[in-house]
């Protein structure tokens, strides 16, 4: 049985694939981001060492992305920024579909005046724009790599949260979780058992927005200075120190955007070919 | 319907006084208030006690809570403790440069949205609503201050058609100058807001497009061009007078990014150099003044949604 | 005499998902006569609203039709251009949805009175008006003025038929009119067709899945099975003596006919165990021109 009804499931993923080159493009661009963050340690990349013989290099074989000012591999400090870019993201995302998922079951699952209370907060936080918020909340702590992901993660989960408690109030008025009531299961039991699986799509579409939304917020932020903090170096902050050399070295500001961008459409590409598929299948 | 409007500002009023309370709560627990910045090393412990109580910061908190508040309202947020000016007279000198920037952006950016929107989800699938929703993918995913320095290298350096920096030449006031410094970050800024419009507009055609409506208009015989004039747009269009509203604290803090790349100077530099040197209240000001624009577009947005929607006019004004 | 509508050897292909094309009509033949109301019965599935949204041409843009004949009034339709109006009106199962939500009732009138008639202005407005009021709609200057939403579903459906007949018809299709409404109001709305079929001289194509509702307002029946008509008749003739083992199904399956409302299904729903039976096509030997009640008979 299992077999049976999985196997269209499979095939209704590829077709969903193979309508959308775009996803096609999202999986292979993120997999050798990934694959290439993951393994920069272990690649012979430095991004610290100066090359005096080239300083300001434009790209060129010996330097696939040439050198900044310092004579500093650009391809290894855009890598390695990559891991910093990608690891906000990651954490961010985590965190605030964590928050948001776990807020959303609650509010969705709990006595109404409970409900009430968190979509109120919900409610303040939102009334707050994103970037004031967060730019005041990272004044407030000390700026760096903990406190970014802090900040991006404990102040945007609440879409997600939205989402989540509007799938889990219409998952509670199926009859079989009314019945996991009735025979006495535990209400932490019944959000796990039978909610949460439910729900697991919403707060899965939901993660792919937060991820490219934690990176965009990451970049906006450490350009503006008030993010990823020197020697540290995320995409956002080499376009922050290439902004300083516009003239001379565009290449410098055009790559790590490039990069930023094609990671937010690919992610963004991921989560409506989810969004499509999960919506039309089950 | 006015006891609809009415009910909706009882709801509006405590969510403000709760936001007040925040940024009140938060300048308190900033680790250096007014009275550390205008005190020096060498005044004595009496002095800047004396200092305290003319401040008022020895009544109680809610006392003192009460007294800002009164200020907040008459229009007194209080005084920057870097420059020690009024933070009122600094916002009402920024505010109208950011508008002016913001303003024909948004309206541009809106105009554009509405016009492929439209253009795109009457063509649902074809290949210019693949082009038209690829492209704003692409603009959704595009960080709007990389766009800018893209801008800046093109326009400003390459061709060094525009002034890359400022509002004002030194020494020029003319309209034509303030044009030339306006056009690039006009441009990154209707770039900025034009996909996520453009795809609600999208999105909210291609829906239309499959109500039963559209079918009956068919069977009796209109044109594809009329059911879209007469019908199909001003379905689409009707909602969208709300984002007036949504769009209302866009005028405070939709050009951060944007006037700091360009030295505009709006509201945007202004916090930010507030922010780099911890003026907490300049940034709270501010962080309450945000604050207060998205509650009240919202009840804008609502308001403006029951005038323009028969539907809930008739609903909200029968309950 | 000719027949009101005449469509013959119609085929309609709607591609899936995947791209294959999925025949939703095979090959049939459906007639109308003068003053005549037909009714066209069968599971839902059965292509009786695709039958229907040929003739009015307003299939899926992806559809593929083909057919041997389509005439309407005795004229050819099987070639005509875009602008080319018929006189035939559609109105819908669902009156609830079938205006547009932002534009009043009147608007609604006054555009078809302006497409099929070329009157506009205060000479518009009147005539819409009197139609509200001839589908029996009370105070209609006051709901000439009124949004959908503030009228009832059956006053609706009466807008929808007012608006049908603004368009000069010769034929009404009526695609499961009173499916949506409530049962007192749906005898209502029946009632209302029936009058107009005789005041108006308006031929009526009714497609229902209410056998009910076909013994107490049809002259004639066609059945519907996968995408064919397989058999008709006049009412009797389907009723007393059904010849075709689907329509016999049908109405075994039916909970009595003068129950109104219940979907129909036919054995818990598989029409397929029909499908080699579908092929077998019954007409009975009655000509229809002898159906036409003496009233209306010229």
């Amino acid at each position: 049985m299992s077999t049976l009804t999985t196997v269209p499931r499979e095939r209704r993923l590829r077709d969903a694939l193979a309508r959308a080159p775009q996803a096609w493009f999202a999986l292979i661009f993120l997999t050798v981001v990934i694959l290439l963050s993951l393994l920069a340690p272990l690649l012979p990349l430095d991004p610290d060492t100066t090359d005096l013989d080239a300083m300001s290099a434009p790209p060129s074989l010996e330097h696939w992305f040439g050198t900044d000012q310092l004579g500093r591999d650009y391809f290894a400090r855009v890598v390695f920024g990559g891991r910093i870019s990608l690891l906000v993201g990651f954490l961010a995302m985590i965190a605030a579909t964590a928050i948001g998922a776990l807020v959303g079951l609650v509010a969705g699952f709990a006595h109404p005046r409970i409900d009430n209370l968190l979509m109120r907060l919900v409610d303040f936080l939102s009334s707050i724009p994103w970037m004031i918020l967060v730019i005041v909340a990272s004044v407030f702590l000390r700026p760096g790599l903990v406190t970014i992901i802090i900040v991006i993660g404990g102040f945007t989960w609440m879409t997600t949260a939205r989402l989540v408690r509007a799938e889990t109030l219409s998952v509670k008025e199926r009859a079989y979780v009314g019945y996991s009531g009735y025979i006495g299961e535990r209400a932490p039991r019944i959000v796990g058992r039978h909610i949460l699986p439910d729900a697991l799509p919403t707060i899965l579409v939901a993660a792919t927005t937060n991820i490219s939304q934690a990176m965009m917020t990451e970049a906006s932020l450490s350009f503006l200075g008030v993010g990823i903090q020197q020697p540290m170096a995320s995409w956002g902050s080499l376009l922050q120190t290439a902004q300083g050399s516009l003239q001379q070295l565009p290449h410098l500001a055009l790559i790590p955007g490039l990069l930023i961008m094609a990671t937010v459409f690919s992610f963004n590409a991921l989560g409506n070919t989810l969004r499509r598929y999960l919506s039309r299948g089950a | 319907m006015a006891l609809y409007i009415g009910r909706r500002l009882l709801q509006v009023i405590p969510m403000l006084l709760l936001i007040s309370l925040v940024v009140f709560l938060m300048i308190q627990a900033a680790p250096y208030d007014v009275v550390d910045s205008i005190t020096t090393p060498n005044m004595s412990a009496e002095t800047i006690e004396i200092i305290r109580q003319r401040y008022g910061l020895d009544d109680p908190v809610l006392v003192q809570y009460f007294r800002w508040l009164g200020n907040v309202l008459q229009g007194d947020l209080g005084y920057s403790l870097v420059s020690q000016y009024s933070i009122s007279a600094d916002l009402a000198a920024k505010i109208p440069n950011t508008v002016i920037l913001v303003v024909p952006a948004y309206l541009t950016a809106l105009a554009l949205a509405i016009g492929l929107g439209l253009w795109a989800g009457a063509n649902h699938g074809r290949r210019i609503d693949r082009f038209i929703d690829g492209a704003s993918a692409i603009g959704l995913a595009t960080p709007p201050f990389w766009f800018a320095l893209l801008v800046i290298y093109l326009f400003g350096y390459y061709l060094n058609w525009f002034p890359i920096i400022g509002m004002h030449t030194v020494g020029q006031d003319d309209l034509i100058d303030l044009l030339r410094h306006f056009v690039m970050p006009y441009l990154v800024l209707t770039v900025a807001f034009a996909p996520e419009l453009l795809r609600y507009v999208r999105s909210s055609t291609v829906s239309q497009l499959r109500e039963d409506y559209v079918l009956v208009q068919r069977a009796f015989g209109a044109s594809r061009a009329e059911i879209f004039r007469n019908h199909v747009s001003r379905n689409v269009l009707l909602p969208i007078v709300t984002q007036i509203g949504v769009a209302l604290p866009l005028l405070v803090t939709g050009a951060i990014i944007t006037e700091t790349i360009f030295g505009w100077p709006g509201v945007g530099p202004y916090f930010l150099t507030a922010t780099k040197s911890l003026d907490y209240p300049v940034i709270l000001a501010i962080l309450l003044l945000s604050a207060t624009l998205v509650i009240v577009g919202n009840l804008i947005a609502d308001i403006l949604y029951v005038l323009v929607d028969p539907r809930v006019r008739l609903e909200r004004s029968r309950s | 005499m000719t027949d009101v509508l005449r469509v013959a050897g119609l085929t309609v292909d709607i591609p899936n998902r995947d791209g294959v094309a999925v025949r939703v009509l095979h090959d049939v033949d459906f007639t109308v006569g003068h003053g005549e109301i037909v009714g066209v019965v069968g599971e839902s599935g059965s292509g009786k609203t695709m039958l229907m949204r040929s003739v009015v041409d307003i299939l899926p843009e992806t559809a593929i039709r083909t057919w041997t004949a389509c005439e309407v009034d005795g004229v050819d339709r099987t070639t005509r251009s875009r602008g080319d109006r018929l006189p035939v009106s559609m109105i819908f199962q669902d009156p609830m949805t079938s205006l547009n939500p932002v534009r009043r009732i009147g608007y609604h009138l006054v555009e078809v009175i302006r497409r099929f008639q070329g009157v506009t202005g205060g000479r518009a407005r009147q005539l819409g008006i009197e139609a509200l009021d001839q589908v029996g709609i009370d105070d209609p200057a006051r709901r000439f003025r009124q949004y959908p939403h503030e009228l009832s579903g059956g006053m609706r459906q009466r807008v929808m038929i007012a608006m049908a007949l603004l368009a000069k018809p010769s034929l009404l299709i009526a695609d499961e009119p009173t499916t949506a409404l409530d049962v007192t109001v749906q005898a209502q709305i029946l009632d209302l067709i029936t009058d107009l079929r005789r005041e108006a001289r308006l031929a009526v194509a009714l497609v229902t899945h209410d056998l009910g509702v076909v013994a107490g307002t049809c002259d004639r029946v066609a059945v519907m099975c996968r995408g064919r008509v397989v058999e008709v008749g006049t009412t009797d003739e389907i009723f007393y003596d059904p010849q075709h083992p689907y329509t016999r199904a049908l109405l075994a399956a039916a909970p009595g006919t003068e129950a109104a409302g219940g979907s129909l299904t036919v054995s818990g729903g598989v029409a397929s165990e029909w499908v080699d039976a579908s092929a077998v096509r019954v007409q009975h030997s009655t000509t229809h021109a002898s159906l036409v009640p003496a009233e209306v008979a010229p």
